[in-house]
């Protein structure tokens, strides 16, 4: 009988940083926020899910936080970054691509020269094993490599008391 | 992974389905099962 994985928490984050800024942007507030609401609206948000910063201290800063489910969505000038939190994870694990592909396929538009310049991707998990050892776990890595070309994948695993802490990331740039 | 257009965009349908299939490969190996896999073609 296989063993099973008891999953505690876990959290997938997902960050694109754009190369250059997006300053473009920056004062356009009504329209950002337009795109944003076009781009959930598949995924039930509703105008108190979108929280407003009216005044961005500097240009580094996030000025769109947006919950969208079980995720929280920051927009930065230099970087949309998603994190993903249970239960979104274990039932619309596969509708993850299409609301990362909303949620940044309106900037193609909105910024004529727009360019990503990286993309991570880092899946971790905080579990018990039942029916195996962690020692076994442990001892065990998966060789093989991811086949897209540009993508690098990094797994860990590594032990905190009784929990086994997993990451998964991909790295495409 | 493709770069459409040189704008730097890539299908992340891809990128997850290549994610999935090593997570699955992984666990195979260990012969552990994980909630994740079912539905998904890769259990």
């Amino acid at each position: 009988m296989p063993a099973t994985i008891d999953i505690k928490h876990e959290i997938l984050t997902y960050t694109g940083t754009f190369e250059p800024p997006v300053l473009e942007l920056w004062g356009n507030g009504q329209r950002n926020h337009a795109c944003f609401y076009q781009a959930f609206t598949p995924h039930n948000v509703t105008l108190r899910d979108f929280q407003i910063q009216t005044h961005t201290p500097n240009a580094s800063e996030s000025f769109h936080t947006i919950t969208v489910g079980s995720a929280i969505v920051k927009f930065f000038f230099w970087q949309h970054r998603s994190d993903v939190y249970e239960p979104w994870l274990k039932l619309e694990l596969l509708g993850i691509p299409g609301f990362l592909d909303a949620s940044t396929s309106w900037l193609k538009k909105e910024v004529p020269d727009f360019k990503f310049g990286s993309h991570s991707i880092l899946y971790h998990q905080h579990s018990f094993l039942n029916g195996t050892t962690v020692q076994r776990l442990l001892a065990t890595v998966n060789a093989s490599k991811l086949e897209l070309p540009g993508v690098i994948w990094v797994a860990e695993r590594y032990l905190i008391g009784p929990f086994l802490n997993a990451f998964g990331h991909a790295n495409h740039t | 992974m493709s770069n459409q257009s040189g704008t730097g965009f890539v299908e992340y349908q891809k990128l997850f389905a290549e994610g999935m299939s090593f997570y699955a490969e992984t666990l195979k190996a260990l012969d552990l099962e994980s909630p994740y896999l079912a539905g998904t073609g890769k259990s």
